[in-house]
């Protein structure tokens, strides 16, 4: 399991009792396991620590907080509630939908973390990865939150074991209504000639396997590691 | 973003990206490198340099998509050039050789 940097792990850590009075749906020993790590004015308010990972909270550009991940995860994301309890989960990050011009922003701070936590990964690799991460919640800011402010993207990244094989798992979810997606569809091959559905057409190409949840409100998609 | 030579020898006019090709930066730019193309001396042969580049994504490969297009339909041999890296497999995935030659430097 990767290990949460130094300066994360020196930070100031909060009043629990603060957090919990704010997050009254969760489970009373929810927050217990975590702190805060470090507290931003800026793009991200706070970054949370649970034992040695990292969990990111952030507020929308008008201070408005996010009362709790789990309340969010429950009642948008259905299918990630079993792997947020998940022990194996490696960085959960919450984004407002005003973050959607600050994809720059987002993208340097998942090449910090990849770069930190899973240096298997070589730079070529490491560039899929975050072109991935880019177009998913770009299409999530567009397509699922319809580029106004009020809707939420979770991005969602654990190391998960399937067939033996170890992989990142990259869960991107948005509070839309979603729509449905045949990737693979002569239609969508079509279209992308015209430059339609060419974010997704790159996800599906560059990863190790995408599916598509709750009508593509969440896409999920996997990168092996070990395979460069 | 961007800078253009014109050598009057070869007829060829060649973009060279200077930055990674992503949705922020190409949608500030995207009007500037059109004027830029669009203003400059008749050409038989356009090259987009691509080989200062790390990442392309969807919107930028739009635009390489549109660039080339723009060029076919005006007679000019358009190609793409990049350096040996990600981008390969960027390239590879968007299907971009179908409709112009891409060069690994």
């Amino acid at each position: 399991m990767p290990t949460i940097s130094k300066k994360f792990t020196s930070r100031k850590s909060v009043n629990r009792s603060r957090i919990a009075n704010k997050t009254k749906n969760i489970p009373n020993d929810y927050f217990k396991r975590y702190k805060v790590v470090e507290t931003n004015s800026g793009a991200f308010s706070e970054v949370f620590e649970r034992q040695d990972e990292p969990l990111r909270f952030s507020k929308s550009q008008k201070g408005e907080r996010v009362t709790s991940i789990l309340s969010f995860v429950q009642k948008s994301v259905e299918g990630a509630v079993d792997a947020v309890q998940d022990e194996k989960y490696l960085r959960i990050e919450l984004l407002p939908s005003s973050f959607r011009v600050q994809i720059d922003s987002l993208q340097e701070s998942w090449k910090r973390w990849i770069v930190e936590n899973l240096p298997e990964f070589d730079e070529d690799r490491r560039v899929q990865i975050l072109l991935c991460l880019r177009e998913a919640v770009q299409n999530a800011f567009k397509h699922g939150c319809k580029n106004v402010d009020g809707g939420w993207i979770l991005v969602f990244l654990s190391k998960k074991i399937e067939d033996s094989r170890e992989c990142l798992r990259c869960r991107i979810s948005d509070t839309g209504e979603g729509h449905c997606h045949d990737i693979r569809s002569i239609n969508a091959r079509l279209q992308q000639q015209r430059g339609e559905h060419l974010g997704l057409m790159l996800i599906d190409g560059l990863s190790d396997g995408m599916r598509f949840y709750h009508q593509a409100a969440t896409i999920e998609f996997d990168f092996n590691l070990g395979k460069n | 973003m961007f800078s253009s030579k014109f050598n009057k020898e070869k007829n060829t006019l060649t973009i060279r990206f200077d930055t990674d090709l992503l949705s922020s930066v190409v949608e500030q730019n995207s009007g500037a490198l059109e004027l830029e193309i669009g203003s400059s001396p008749a050409h038989k042969e356009l090259i987009l340099d691509l080989t200062a580049c790390k990442m392309v994504d969807s919107v930028g490969l739009n635009l390489l998509f549109g660039i080339v297009h723009h060029a076919q339909s005006k007679k000019v041999n358009a190609s793409i050039r990049i350096s040996k890296g990600p981008l390969e497999r960027i390239f590879e995935v968007s299907q971009i050789r179908k409709i112009a030659p891409v060069t690994v430097m």
